[in-house]
């Protein structure tokens, strides 16, 4: 199991100078187990991994792509993926089970007029769509996949993805557990992240639990750490979490390796590598702390 | 008049070393009148930086006020062999994105003049937006048929 990190930025790409290092494209990580390639989300990063495959001898003929959520900074690379006009080419689409619409309608409108002159239908590859929860377990080849779900505004989903050969969790927007962030009914932000009743104290547990389970032991957990924690103070209905937060999830998890992901726009090469030597120094024994960068790869060692 | 380019690439933006001098954010343009008046033409990614920089002045304080020109919220352009024709969702998804931050962000207030279809789109772009409050205000004014 090989992984590859093509997009780490959150909300937005950015082109800055300043942010070149850890990279200015939006989430995008592809895994490679034996032959099988599965991408995790499809944000501009994607559009590099398209390049990259199409300087390979050989491609492969089968994708699996794993969503989280279809917020424009996870799927805004997608028609930028060179194999979707390749006869020959079957792509699976995993994502969340919405009673709003489905995935293929979400897909399919951001890929429709005033929004694009291209319709879905001119696709060429294959294209199946499977609709998951939380709590799905499934393999696509040798890789076994979990899914959790994030506390992230009209919810996201989390996924582990295991082999004999390493584990890797992503969950790159979640807040933290303090409030239930709002599903598929808008609920009007209070202004405080509390919790408002015994039950969603019970849900925020139950999520949190389900969060730590997927994230356990892990080789790698790519963790949202958009915010500073001043950040948070001030937006914490947005869906994300800080470092330092990340960083208690890891500890808690017992994972060996936190990628902090999904960089704020404005985070700075310079600011990034301060926030990782911050919670290097406080992190508990054993545990490394990373930021994902564009083109990091990650491989167990033999 | 003052003319200054925030964006100028096409598309996608380009994070990338070898494209850095001209620029790799979408497209937006901001012209300042002789009486300070500010007119954004398009909201291309650059239209992140310049409200950053607009942050620093008047609209920090919650007083700004700008005029919004979008030129359309999507086009056919170019054709090459990966693709059989262009993609250019990305910019006008984007370009929405950068409107959408900003203003959700700080609380502008925005007048964007287009046409029918485009207050439509960004209606409906706002009542998607993935925070639970709206504390921003847009007013539209329509000026073309």
């Amino acid at each position: 199991m090989r992984v590859r990190i093509w997009g780490t930025r959150g909300s937005y790409p950015v082109a800055h100078a300043h942010m070149l290092r850890y990279g200015g494209n939006t989430t995008c990580v592809e895994v490679e187990a034996e032959g099988h390639c599965i991408i995790l989300d499809a944000g501009t990063g994607l559009r590099m991994l398209s390049e990259a495959l199409q300087r390979l001898p050989a491609q492969p003929r089968q994708y699996d792509l794993l969503i989280t959520h279809t917020h424009w900074d996870h799927i805004i690379g997608f028609p930028f993926f060179a194999p979707l006009f390749d006869p020959n080419v079957s792509l699976d689409i995993y994502g969340l089970a919405r009673t709003q619409s489905s995935l293929r309608t979400t897909l399919a409108g951001a890929l429709s007029d005033p929004l694009f002159p291209l319709q879905f239908d001119d696709l060429r590859a294959q294209l199946n769509f499977f609709e998951i929860g939380a709590g799905s377990e499934f393999e696509l080849g040798p890789v076994k996949v979990r899914t959790a779900l994030a506390n992230h505004p009209y919810r996201a989903l989390a996924y582990r993805l295991e082999t004999s050969r390493g584990v890797l969790t992503f969950i790159p927007d979640t807040g933290p557990f303090h409030t239930v962030l709002f599903g598929e009914q808008r609920i009007e932000w209070a202004g405080q992240p509390t919790a408002r009743s015994q039950s969603e104290l019970r849900e925020l547990a139950a999520m949190k639990e389900a969060i730590l389970e997927l994230a356990y032991g892990a080789d790698w957990l790519i963790y949202d750490a958009q915010f500073t924690d001043a950040q948070y103070a001030r937006f914490p209905h947005w869906g994300h979490s800080s470092a330092s937060q990340a960083r208690e999830i890891a500890e808690a998890a017992q994972v060996r390796q936190l990628i902090l992901f999904h960089h704020d726009p404005h985070r700075t090469d310079t600011e990034l590598d301060q926030i990782v030597a911050k919670q290097q120094s406080l992190a508990a024994p054993g545990l490394l702390v990373t930021a994902a960068f564009e083109g990091m790869e990650l491989e167990r060692r033999p | 008049m003052k003319v200054r380019f925030w964006g100028v690439r096409g598309y996608v933006p380009t994070p990338d070393a070898a494209m850095l001098r001209y620029g790799g954010n979408t497209c937006c343009t901001a012209v300042t009148g002789d009486q300070g008046e500010l007119i954004v033409l398009d909201t291309g990614t650059g239209f992140c930086m310049l409200g950053d920089e607009l942050m620093q002045g008047e609209f920090g304080r919650g007083r700004g006020t700008l005029t919004l020109l979008i030129s359309h919220t999507y086009c056919i352009i170019f054709s090459v062999s990966l693709f059989p024709v262009s993609c250019i969702f990305p910019v006008i998804a984007l370009t929405s994105m950068a409107l959408i931050v900003l203003v959700a962000r700080y609380r502008w207030s925005t007048t964007v003049c287009s046409h029918r279809s485009i207050r439509r789109f960004l209606d409906l772009l706002i009542s998607v937006l993935p925070i639970a409050s709206r504390p921003f205000l847009l007013n539209h004014s329509l000026l073309v048929n």
